[in-house]
């Protein structure tokens, strides 16, 4: 092991890459949220849903059990606003609008899951 | 036969070295503006290039030592959820590494381990962050996931390669035990392993 030379990249390993790359393209577009707007939204925290709210209703309000993460919901979009977190990764998400969309603040075991119109969690098209 | 149970000091302080180093460079990283492109807790993930310099030139219990220190800085400055990300994030990462080390007839690329090991990273903290969640919710962001792992490991990777001069240097600034003997700078070639049998010789 110590006795280390290896290539940087071999001709083997760009065809294993080229694979791993198209598969994870591919699963990222099945996966990815459809374009229906979603209609509500489910805030989880620690696992279990403890609000759904409507995404038509303007409102600025705190997670049940965890009143220092703030929600915001405008524009028929939810968002954080506000949470006690280090990183704000939540913040940083940004607005959340289409069904199977998800933001979630892991220090308060907090997620917030836009639900689509029909009550699937992703529309595929 | 006696050195066995003695602690390899040079060993150790060149492991600590690299370990500061890795907390340099995850704060060099913290520093640099966000990516408008990447989803957000997306990271280079520079510190892992220290972690495959171990991995390649000490030794495996070498890599698993500064994943394991790294999350237990993580704890101190940043608290238990982003420490547990981090060590499940780092274990499965450098355990995939090794794994890829492993086989001995067809060496494996920097470009390969390094993508690998930065998908697992990724993949470790994503069911993390499911289990500390109590949901699969999460699990939706696997594939970005591993799209961002496949880019920055081709970066690390590269860093690494570009970068191992310097460590070199790093090393030759420790006393002569751990270094290769006569041997100065860029050398692709037994440095540890010959230092410590230089060590074990010297002292009998």
């Amino acid at each position: 092991m110590q006795n280390d030379k290896r290539r940087l990249i071999t001709r083997r390993d760009a065809v294993i890459f080229a694979a791993v790359f198209v598969l994870a393209v591919a699963a990222y577009f099945i996966t990815r949220p459809q374009a229906a707007a979603g209609a509500a939204a489910e805030i989880i925290v620690d696992g279990a849903v403890v609000q759904t709210v409507s995404l038509g209703r303007d409102q600025v309000f705190p997670v049940p059990g965890r009143e220092e993460v703030i929600l915001e919901v405008r524009d028929g979009t939810i968002r954080f606003i506000e949470s006690s977190c280090p990183d704000k990764i939540c913040i940083k998400t940004g607005d959340l609008r289409y069904g199977g969309e998800s933001a979630a603040c892991l220090p308060n075991r907090v997620i917030v899951r836009v639900v689509a119109e029909d009550g699937a969690d992703v529309v595929i098209r | 036969m006696k050195n066995k149970s003695k602690i390899d000091v040079q060993r150790l302080a060149f492991t600590a070295l690299l370990f500061a180093l890795s907390v340099v460079l995850a704060w060099v990283e913290h520093t640099l503006p966000t990516m408008p492109m990447l989803p957000p807790g997306v990271k280079l993930g520079l510190s892992n290039i220290v972690t495959m310099y171990c991995l390649f030139f000490i030794d495996r219990r070498a890599a698993f030592a500064v994943a394991v220190l790294k999350s237990g800085f993580v704890f101190l400055v940043r608290g238990v959820t982003s420490f547990l990300l981090s060590l499940a994030g780092g274990l499965l990462s450098v355990l995939v590494m090794v794994l890829l080390t492993l086989p001995k007839g067809r060496r494996a690329s920097y470009s390969v381990i390094s993508v690998f090991g930065a998908i697992a990273h990724n993949i470790g903290q994503i069911f993390m962050a499911a289990a500390l969640l109590g949901s699969m919710t999460v699990l939706t962001y696997l594939p970005v996931l591993i799209l961002s792992g496949f880019l920055m490991g081709n970066v690390t990777g590269i860093l690494l390669r570009v970068t191992i001069p310097a460590l070199e240097k790093l090393k030759g600034l420790l006393p002569r035990g751990l270094r290769r003997g006569g041997e100065g700078g860029l050398s692709d070639d037994g440095i540890a392993q010959d230092g410590a049998k230089q060590e074990g010789a010297s002292q009998k």
